[in-house]
């Protein structure tokens, strides 16, 4: 993920190569997009490693499709996209653990 | 000070808060894994009921030159406006149904029928409130910009008029719901951001002026001569819904018992701790099924802040495993009837009005936290409010 993200701008205006976990919980509660910023449509997306994908817990916030699509094209061969309706918020159980997204009601593909 | 030595907690150990974090996972699982059929029917019952119950107001309001028929439809419609906005609109905006898949019944696509945008809602509620629940300076739940609710926030005389701030909030709830995200108290400073403020305005007045038409315009007009009596029943829902629903919201986190919290005490909490902290900050309240029906499942506000986007037609059953937890732990559970809770948050709200000195002898339940520290916060050590927003807003910035 190259461009500069919502779930990666720091208070002070500066960018984190991951996740800013403020951000992430905003996302995740507000119901917005972890790449624009912008209110979530249905279905929700996750982009993240084949593992992330294989255990259904992701990193990076949701996002909308076709934002998710947008990172997908900037790395491609990387990562998977997932689409669902639902997800979890899941806060970490040890200090300074970053919080992960668990879908809930996965879209099948075609 | 660290989380740990918030009074409540200070009899637990490292280990029984992690196990109870663990006891609440657990509860939650179960959820998780039986949620299904059953559920699904449960909300699409209920908005079936309140569709019907708000057309058959707006029916019966064409007889309203007949007063029973006046008073019935606005009943009807009164009821309809409370069920869409609480059980309905406020759960499903906290995607408590998101896992139906249904594109309507979703977080990212439900707009409920009052005055606040939901996409402002989703922000001042499910994030700003949610994540700093009685947090003060951070969550302005907590006398929504106008009312001193703790001894933290420093008195003024403007205080002094609380009580009829607060009937007023009460009967114009919607409204002050509307101005919600907007942040009365930096407005008030001039700490807010004059375009950031401008594009929320816009937004507001665009849905305000939709409720306008519909309540006020449009189905007024369809009853034709009984126009005017159409508007005072319209008009007479939403006060009914108004009262209702800050009833509801200020016995959630207001009465005895509810916690109040200091930034640093969630300085990069853990999940144990998260649960903690929701637990303390919020207060139940008993009531008939019809009772917690018409509020949204909120009677139950300690499970809706350790749970809040799990179906709302499961907290009930929640409520008897933390309650359990609870005592086990001895960890307070605040709850009681309706009525007794609202008796204490007046009793707050009457007794912030006046200066900390003249109720010196008998204090609010709510005690300042730097007074449990040995002495009294001095106003630059008070906490300034969160000021961050989506995308939407701060862009405009």
């Amino acid at each position: 993920m190259t461009t500069q993200l919502f779930a990666q701008q720091r208070d002070d205006g500066t960018v984190d190569a991951g996740v800013v976990k403020k951000r992430a919980i905003q996302c995740a509660l507000s119901r917005i997009c972890g790449s624009c910023g912008k209110s979530l449509t249905w279905p929700v997306a996750f982009v993240g490693s084949a593992e992330e994908a294989a255990a259904l817990l992701f990193a990076f916030p949701p996002l909308h499709p076709s934002c998710a699509e947008e990172l997908l094209r900037d790395a491609p061969g990387e990562q998977v996209l997932v689409r669902t309706g639902g997800f979890e918020l899941v806060r970490p159980t040890r200090r300074g653990d970053p919080v992960s997204f668990r879908p809930n009601s996965v879209i099948e593909d075609d | 000070m660290a989380f740990s030595d918030v009074r409540e907690y200070t009899h637990l150990t490292d280990e029984e808060v992690e196990a109870i974090g663990r006891e609440l996972d657990q509860i939650r699982k179960e959820i998780e894994e039986s949620r299904g059929q059953a559920d699904r029917d449960y909300i699409l019952r209920i908005i079936k009921i309140q569709r019907r119950l708000a057309a058959a107001g707006r029916i019966t309001l064409f007889a309203s030159f007949f007063p029973p028929a006046w008073l019935l439809g606005t009943v009807m419609l009164g009821s309809a406006k409370i069920l869409e906005n609480i059980e309905i609109g406020h759960n499903t905006m906290h995607g408590q149904w998101d896992w139906m898949n249904d594109p309507e019944i979703h977080s990212s696509n439900w707009e409920w029928d009052t005055t606040q945008p939901a996409e402002q809602w989703k922000h001042s509620h499910n994030y700003i409130h949610h994540q700093f629940t009685n947090v003060i300076g951070h969550d302005n739940d907590i006398g929504y910009g106008i009312l001193r609710m703790t001894r933290d926030q420093k008195w003024h005389p403007v205080n002094l008029g609380q009580p009829v701030y607060n009937a007023l909030l009460a009967l114009f709830f919607e409204w002050g719901v509307a101005l919600h995200d907007l942040d009365i108290g930096a407005i008030r400073k001039g700490e807010k951001n004059p375009k950031v403020l401008k594009r929320q305005l816009k937004q507001i007045y665009k849905k305000v002026g939709k409720q306008a038409l519909k309540d006020y315009i449009v189905y007024p007009a369809l009853t034709g001569p009984f126009w005017l009596r159409t508007l005072t029943a319209n008009a007479t829902a939403n006060l009914m819904r108004n009262v209702w629903a800050y009833l509801v919201i200020f016995c959630g986190h207001f009465p005895d018992g509810a916690v109040h919290f200091t930034e640093e005490e969630l300085e990069d909490e853990t999940r144990a701790e998260w649960y903690l902290r929701q637990m303390l900050g919020s207060a139940n309240f008993e009531g008939s099924k019809l009772t917690h029906l018409m509020s949204g499942q909120l009677g139950y506000q300690i499970e809706h802040h350790l749970f809040p986007d799990l179906p709302s037609n499961r907290y009930a059953e929640v409520a008897v495993k933390v309650k359990d937890l609870c005592k086990r732990y001895d960890i307070p559970y605040t709850t009681g009837p309706l009525g007794r809770q609202y008796m204490q948050v007046l009793r707050t709200i009457m007794k912030l009005s006046l200066p900390d000195k003249l109720t010196s002898h008998d204090p609010p339940p709510t005690a300042p936290r730097g007074e449990q520290r040995g002495r009294r916060l001095k106003d630059e050590e008070r906490p300034r409010a969160r000021s961050e927003l989506g995308h939407w807003s701060s862009s405009a910035a």
